[in-house]
């Protein structure tokens, strides 16, 4: 009978904790930085478009530009925008909130709603549903501080209604027993329900400021007026809101850790219970046609701490067998301040790798031979020290390149800004010379017939010039004049007078 | 000894190529003639923008000045899409003809039949176009490509040389010897020219950020798009031939080139305009019958008159006689090319003979308007006045240009377009005949000199104000009458300032956009980099000595300042030319459609002695035409008793009526043209109007210029009786007389140098040129000895002497004409009339002419309701689109004789279309709407735009209330065939809460901008009372010193840059307006109330001064208020 009855009243709303995270990008941009003590602003196309209490305190508005809001607070941390990581960091936080919940939904950008049906389970022994649901909630808020988030909660019957309640702000922790949902919304500004924008001020216009106004509208009069939304609207300030969950299905960069039976500290060990993360990240990047050029792996300290590694890769891959290699070599050269009590593997820097398809002459030993050396040069000696050129429009000649990351591409070249540069090269030396050389000149009627290098003389045998490079006034003004020699004994050179009448031997062209 | 080597530079860009050249022409001139160069080319890069004012500084110096251009030219080379250099010159005027029409063409293309040009945003020029019309240009083309070479010397023949360059750098020597064979094979001349960007090399770090400024990027990532070095600069003839030292022959040919182009701008000159001046449908000569001008608003005597209908002395006309020479006017008619369009049929050897015919045609219409202007006879000063400005004008030759003006204004009477003359043209009694202007200088004893001057041999300049909803109307009129080729406007220069080139630069140089910031707000928006000294730089955190790029930033900032940024349109300069204007300079498409624009500002059509029309755009002349429009279609009771009741036009309006002056003097005037801002209502009750000539004076007094020379207290001072009137020298009393001894206007500065220090008029007239514009230091320096020697030679004291310099220098600057002045204070009289005795027609009027004038709808509306007008609302109704008047019953017309009250229009309602609001009153036409489902069916309204009516308040006599009408508006489905067909469905009662009468304010604030039920303030008030807040009422009878709070609206906040920081802020309540003057350390503490916040609740304490009442503050609150969308202030404008 009772079952019959359910099915004539329709479905019935499912509890839900709601989860607001107020800010969630400022919290996010603070969170990854460590400074929440600071006045802070997040910015967005040169405007302020959160700010925390410290930074509204000392008179930054929202809606300034960032000249402005510098003005107003002096050591205000502006903090760039990023959508992206907004909704990685509520996803990472879903992701964690399946330790609480069977299913977790993201509603972005602020709230979390968790299904709250299981929350007697966690419940200390004796704790009557409220209290269940009170203490899911407390658990939720605490884990989400652990992660560096604070957030306001609700527990209510339908996600909606949850939704609402967290975001209105009146209490942190709040509890609505079902039935009494409509009551708890009554008194809750329009703004909470998060109508389409038109539908809201509308019905602000029509003198509807609040939920209960809303549902004493005659709901047979809305759908002509706000379409499917009015009705739907309303329905929802009186409280009655079946719609299910729609739970998070993990993606994104994998990551991979593992607690230990108890503290290691050897490499080898460690060595052994790294093997299976690696190869499940691996496994999980091949899945998705994707290979890590960097990897982070994270070692729990005893009793706390952690140590990590950032381990760059020469180039992206899969390879559980070839991190191993590069790993081996970093753990060996590490050591550890504590031991070992977990380790955390993640992919925190990925590439697409199709298959390859090799040529007849092709060994891909030498290559992988070659990403071993890479990879161990790197370890060895910092990421920086390993470095390729790329070449950089400048009329300096020793400032025409610059180092950027080996990509392990041969041959990869940038190419040149295109349109509105002023003329070609001159004949460049295939060798610089660093620092360039002084010279002395010798001399008959004005011509140059000889310089002096190092006390030896050399006699000039032809000349072409000059070309006159002269610029970079802003930071180290140089002026030159260039002119390509042939010397008696070393061959096709590149010379040089400067700005003050100095010669000076700047390469050879081989 | 060998002759020295000669040398002409023909290829140089100055500033004026827009970013990618680093001198200004002068610079360029000035260093060309200190080097030695034989003569200069201008070669600006798709034009001729600042060929004039080399021109100028080429004649002063003696270095002869090539004209010319260079172009990308589309299709010369066979590499596609890539657009050769080639340099053009004009050899003869046929050549420059040719040039400037082949870049009006690169700036706009092919106009569409009947159509305006439109703008390109990057000029181009198709090869066939160039040979097209190479008649008379030298081209000089700098490059390899033997078929295009081969292909511009069957375009030019003999007009044509190859061009090479050496500046150093990679790759070039082959170039060279490639391009000298090209020559050699087609025997085409090979010439030297250094691509001159700089006229001297340190100005390289300049060229180097104007790049970057151009591709906006800072110069550390600019690269190779930099120039490797400094060589393209002006280079003297020794250094030249040093270079050069293996092709001689190279330079000689450049000096060839030169001496074939023989153009000068000079050649330009004299090239006046001949107006079509065909006299429609009646020979000139036959006196009365050219289509009548109507009668000006009024005239206005030297003595008080009765009535602004000038009565002219009782003296014999004479007839303004024609000048020996000249043909009688009986025996004028329009030659062929006077007809229509002038321009390509009208021979230039006529030119002398269609001078003498509009000479003689100017006479005949001044002998007419004199006899309209004096129907009792014209006066004998008046005549000597005419034959004189007469004689002068036909020795200077610019009677067409008088006719121009004349047809123009001709034209916009005939269309009912309220006009008047201002400026320096009000001097001219000519004028004052024609029509044009409506002061009769005469009477009023204006300074003709300041008009014209044989001295100064510069064109006159003759403004005329249109109404400025119909502006255009005229100025296509000009297009279309004279002809694109013949007719542009005068373009105006923008220059780098101080601000905008630190900006710039700052950026360039890489500095944050928080450094750049804080760099540029160091100067105001007038001054100049000398403001930022190292103590403002280090308060503002910004340390050169710590950081390279703010040294670099500031020093290239003063380089760039005042270098040209981009063209805009000038406000309502006109050039009318009789050759077509399109070879006398290049014309462009402005970015606003449907203008062309010359490549010249005014200053330089000034310096080439084309003479320009100004034709300008005021609002209040909008409001007059439509007030006087109500008023005839009406014609209301009026408020204030009056002899002429409902004048139709301005000339009938009575003058010097006693209550106007009342009302004047009580500063009773928001609304009123020129007397309305709060420094002019401060002033009134001081100086205390009491006849035309006062309103003269007050128009010019509060401006800058008499501010700061102090001329302000002692005017006042002596008008009050309160200081003896003294003059330093006698004579002087007959120059300053009427302003008690003290200079008031530009007339009197020159005539003060006249009387006192012995100048001529011509000189005078330079002394108040080189004062406004500050010219030239050393020039003023000599002027100023000039004037204290000649003073002091008449007696007076050298302190008297310094004081007198001091105060011409003061207001030489921003002082007013008196001429101009008068011209204003004609319309404030007219405005403040109809204000006095027809408030509601005024209002209505302001309010349909919006934009315009100093205060918001709201204020308006508040000052009508004040004056007893009553206002209703918006109601689809009874609303027309602009606001009307109504008669006692709602929706009925004012008749004639009723008391009129204000209707407000749909105009309003914020956001919506002419077309929906023209739906509605089309609709209504049928009937009465009995519903809001009536009036979407009829009008066939969306439900959106009924929403927004409702939402307005515009549906409440249909609803029942402003949210009933919301909720029927959604209900209705208005497509016409919809489903319901504008039929609400049958349901049950929504409940909606009635409105507050705060709230109905509110909203209508939100969607109206005013409200015409209550002042916002007004819902406080008994709060407010209870805390012993003033209303502004109130506060006009508290005494001097009491300390008083008061609150309201904020309606204006200014901060003038004469005031010393001080920040004025009137706050409007329901009774009317308090004025609060807030101290800077007091700004400083409450910034964001001051700058923010729309409703203020201020303490402080009461000045009075007369009847003038301010409450200097001490402390200010935001006030919390209903409105959610506040009205504009008139903010620091």
């Amino acid at each position: 009978m009772a079952v019959q009855l359910d099915l004539a009243m329709g479905p019935r709303a499912p509890r839900v904790l709601a989860l607001h995270f107020p800010a969630l990008p400022l919290q996010r941009a603070l969170a990854a930085r460590g400074a929440s003590a600071l006045p802070a602003a997040l910015v967005h196309e040169g405007k302020v478009v959160l700010a925390n209490g410290r930074a509204r305190a000392a008179g930054v508005v929202l809606g300034s530009s960032v000249v402005q809001a510098e003005s107003a607070c002096t050591g205000l941390l502006l903090l760039p925008g990023d959508e992206a990581a907004d909704r990685a960091a509520l996803i990472g936080l879903a992701e964690s909130m399946l330790a609480l919940a069977p299913s977790v939904e993201p509603a972005f950008p602020e709230v979390l709603l968790l299904d709250a049906s299981g929350a007697p389970l966690l419940a200390p022994p004796g704790a009557d549903a409220a209290g269940a649901e009170r203490a899911l909630a407390e658990r939720a808020r605490r884990l989400a501080a652990r992660m560096g988030f604070r957030c306001r909660a609700a527990v209510a019957s339908g996600r909606g209604v949850a939704r609402a309640l967290a975001r209105a702000g009146r209490e942190e922790l709040a509890v609505v027993a079902r039935g009494g949902e409509a009551a708890a919304l009554a008194p809750l500004p329009l703004a909470v329900l998060e109508l389409p924008a038109e539908v809201e001020s509308r019905l602000l216009a029509l003198g509807v400021r609040d939920a209960g106004g809303l549902a004493r509208l005659p709901e047979g009069s809305l759908a002509h007026r706000f379409g499917a939304c009015g009705p739907a609207a309303a329905r929802l300030a009186r409280g009655e809101d079946p719609s299910p969950l729609t739970p998070h299905v993990p993606r994104g960069l994998p990551e991979e850790r593992v607690e230990l039976d108890g503290p290691v500290d050897r490499a080898e060990p460690l060595l052994f219970v790294l093997r299976p993360l690696a190869e499940r990240v691996a496994a999980r990047l091949a899945g998705q046609g994707l290979g890590a050029s960097r990897l982070e792996l994270a070692l729990a300290l005893d009793p706390r701490g952690e140590e990590r590694l950032t381990v760059p890769l020469a180039r992206p891959g899969a390879s559980a067998a070839r991190w191993l290699l590069v790993l081996r070599e970093r753990l060996g050269a590490l050591a550890l301040p504590a031991p070992v009590t977990g380790l955390k593997l993640a992919a925190v820097e990925v590439a697409t790798v199709g298959a390859e398809q090799l040529a007849l002459d092709d060994r891909p030993e030498v290559q992988a031979a070659l990403e071993t050396v890479l990879a161990r040069l790197a370890s060895r000696f910092g990421e920086e020290a390993l470095f390729a050129a790329e070449p950089v429009e400048r009329w300096l000649p020793e400032g025409t390149w610059r180092a950027a990351p080996f990509s392990g591409d041969a041959g990869a070249v940038v190419p040149r800004t295109g349109g509105g540069s002023h003329g070609d090269d001159g004949p460049r030396p295939t060798r610089l010379l660093s620092p360039p050389r002084r010279l002395v000149a010798e001399g008959e009627g004005g011509r140059l017939t000889a310089i002096r290098l190092e006390g030896r003389v050399h006699a000039v045998l032809a000349l072409e010039g000059p070309e006159r490079l002269c610029g970079e006034w802003w930071s180290d003004p140089f002026r030159r004049d260039y002119y390509r020699a042939r010397l008696e004994g070393l061959g096709d050179c590149w010379l040089f007078e400067d700005g003050d009448g100095t010669l000076h031997l700047h390469g050879f062209f081989d | 000894m060998s002759a020295p080597v000669r040398y002409v530079e023909l290829r140089c860009r100055s500033s004026f190529s827009f970013l990618r050249g680093a001198s200004q022409p002068e610079e360029l001139v000035e260093r060309a003639h200190a080097l030695g160069l034989s003569a200069l080319a201008l070669t600006d890069r798709f034009g001729l923008y600042g060929v004039v004012r080399a021109h100028a500084a080429a004649r002063s110096c003696g270095l002869p000045l090539v004209v010319g251009a260079e172009v990308e030219c589309e299709g010369l080379w066979s590499s596609a899409g890539v657009a050769a250099p080639l340099v053009l010159l004009a050899v003869d005027r046929d050549g420059y003809a040719n040039l400037c029409r082949l870049l009006t063409r690169a700036h706009g293309g092919p106009p569409a039949p009947g159509g305006a040009p439109r703008r390109r945003e990057e000029p181009s020029l198709p090869f066939p176009d160039v040979a097209e019309r190479a008649r008379g240009i030298f081209a000089l083309f700098p490059g390899a490509d033997g078929a295009a070479a081969e292909r511009l010397r069957d375009a030019f023949g003999r007009r044509l040389a190859l061009a090479v360059s050496r500046h150093h750098v990679a790759g070039e020597e082959a170039r060279l010897a490639a391009i000298r064979a090209v020559g050699r094979r087609l025997a085409v001349p090979v010439a030297v020219v250094n691509d001159v960007h700089t006229h001297d090399r340190r100005r390289q770090p300049l060229q180097d950020v104007l790049t970057c400024i151009r591709l906006g990027v800072p110069v550390a990532k600019a690269g190779r798009r930099l120039f490797p070095n400094a060589e393209r600069t002006l280079k003297g003839p020794d250094e030249m031939a040093r270079l050069w030292a293996d092709f001689p022959e190279g330079l000689e040919a450049a000096v060839e080139i030169a001496e074939r182009c023989r153009f000068r701008l000079d050649d330009v000159k004299g090239e006046h305009p001949l107006p079509p001046v065909e006299l429609e449908g009646a020979a000139p000569g036959s006196g009365a019958t050219w289509p009548p001008l109507p009668s000006p608003p009024h005239a206005v005597g030297r003595e008080s008159a009765s009535s602004l209908s000038l009565s002219p002395e009782e003296e014999p006309a004479s007839s303004l006689s024609p000048s020996p020479g000249e043909e009688p006017a009986s025996s004028l008619s329009p030659s062929p090319a006077q007809r229509g369009r002038v321009g390509e049929g009208a021979d230039p050897c006529d030119e002398l003979a269609d001078a003498v015919r509009a000479m003689a045609l100017l006479r005949r219409l001044v002998e007419d308007g004199a006899r309209w202007r004096y129907p009792a006879g014209v006066p004998a000063d008046v005549q000597r006045q005419l034959a004189r400005e007469l004689d002068l004008v036909g020795e200077l030759g610019y009677a067409s240009y008088f006719l121009t003006v004349w047809d123009i204004v001709r034209f916009a009477r005939s269309r009912g377009i309220l006009c008047q003359g201002r400026g320096s043209a009000a001097n001219s009694a000519v004028c004052f005949v024609l029509g044009v202007t409506s002061i009769d200088p005469v009477r009023m004893g204006l300074l003709f000199e300041r008009f014209i001057s044989a001295e100064r041999g510069e064109p006159p300049d003759i403004d005329v104000d249109f109404e400025h909803e119909r502006r255009e109307e005229v100025l296509q009129y000009v297009y279309q009458r004279y002809g694109r080729d013949h007719a542009g406007m005068v373009c105006e220069v923008i220059g780098y300032r101080a601000r905008s080139a630190l900006r710039d630069v700052g950026k360039a140089l890489g500095l944050s956009p928080g450094q750049v910031d804080r760099l540029a707000k160091l100067v105001g928006s007038f001054e100049g980099l000398e403001a930022v000294t190292p103590e403002v730089l280090a308060a503002a955190g910004l340390d050169p000595r710590g950081a390279p790029a703010v040294r670099q930033t500031l020093a290239l900032a003063n380089e760039l300042a005042r270098f040209p940024r981009h063209l805009s349109i000038h406000v309502g300069g006109f050039l009318v030319t009789r050759r077509p204007l399109c070879e006398t300079a290049p014309i462009e498409p402005a970015a606003m459609e449907g203008r062309t624009v010359v490549q010249w500002d005014k200053d330089d059509v000034a310096e080439l002695g084309l003479l320009k029309v100004d034709l300008l755009g005021l609002g209040m002349l909008t409001a007059l035409s439509r007030c006087l429009g109500l008023l005839a279609r009406h014609r209301p009771r009026p408020s204030r008793e009056t002899p002429v009741p409902h004048p139709e036009d301005l000339a009938h309006i009575p003058a010097e009526v006693p209550a106007v002056y009342e009302m004047i003097q009580r500063a009773d005037t928001i609304g009123v043209f020129q007397i309305e801002s709060r420094a002019q209502m401060s002033m009134l009750p001081r100086l205390k109007p009491a006849r035309f000539y006062d309103l003269v004076i007050s128009v010019a007094i509060i401006r800058p210029g008499p501010i700061q020379g102090g001329m302000i207290h002692p005017f006042l001072r002596r008008r009050a009786g309160l200081e003896e009137v003294r003059y330093p020298y006698a004579p002087l009393r007959a120059v300053l007389e009427k302003t008690m001894g003290v200079p008031l206007f530009q007339e009197q500065a020159m005539r003060l140098a006249v009387v006192a220090a012995g100048f001529t008029p011509g000189e005078a007239d330079e002394l108040r040129r080189t004062m406004t514009h500050k010219r030239s230091h050393e020039r003023m320096e000599q002027l100023k000895a000039r004037l204290l020697a000649g003073m002091a030679e008449r007696g007076i004291s050298p302190a008297e002497g310094e004081e007198i310099y001091r105060q011409l220098l003061g207001f030489a600057g921003y002082g007013f004409p008196e001429s101009h002045a008068a011209s204003f204070a004609l319309l404030v009289y007219a405005s403040a009339w109809l204000k006095c005795h027809h408030p509601a027609a005024f209002t209505c009027a302001l309010l349909d002419s919006q934009p315009m004038g100093f205060y918001a709808p709201h204020t308006l509306v508040e000052d009508a309701r004040r004056h007893g007008v009553p206002v209703r609302g918006v109601d689809v109704r009874h609303s027309g689109w602009e606001c009307g008047l109504e008669g006692p019953s709602e929706g009925v017309l004012a008749g004639e004789g009723e008391e009129p009250a204000l209707r407000l229009g749909l105009s309003l309602v914020r956001g919506l279309p002419r077309a929906v609001g023209e739906a509605v009153v089309e609709a209504r036409r049928a009937g009465p709407f009995a519903s809001v489902g009536e009036l979407a069916r009829r009008a066939g309204l969306s439900r959106a735009w009924l929403a927004r009516l409702a939402e307005a308040g515009a549906l409440r006599g249909l609803a029942g209330g402003r949210r009933e009408a919301l909720w029927q508006a959604l209900a209705v489905d208005g497509a016409a065939g919809g489903l319901l067909d504008g039929r609400a469905p049958p349901e049950e009662a929504a409940g909606l809460t009635p409105t507050t009468a705060a709230e109905e304010v509110a909203a209508d604030f939100a969607r109206l901008g005013l409200s015409e039920r209550a002042h916002p303030v007004s819902f406080l008030r008994a709060g407010l009372a209870r805390r012993g807040v003033r209303t502004a009422q109130e506060l006009l009878r508290v005494p001097g010193g009491a300390a008083v709070e008061v609150a309201g609206l904020v309606i204006v906040r200014q901060r003038p840059m004469t005031a010393s920081g001080l920040t004025f802020v009137s706050l409007e309540d329901e009774t009317g307006i308090a004025n609060l003057v807030v101290m800077p350390d007091v700004y400083e503490r409450f910034r964001a109330v001051v700058r923010g916040e729309p409703f203020v609740l201020a303490r402080g304490k009461v000045e009075r001064s007369g009847r003038v009442v301010n409450v200097k503050v001490r402390a200010l609150e935001p006030l919390a208020l209903a409105p959610a969308v506040p009205p504009q202030a008139r903010d620091f404008r």
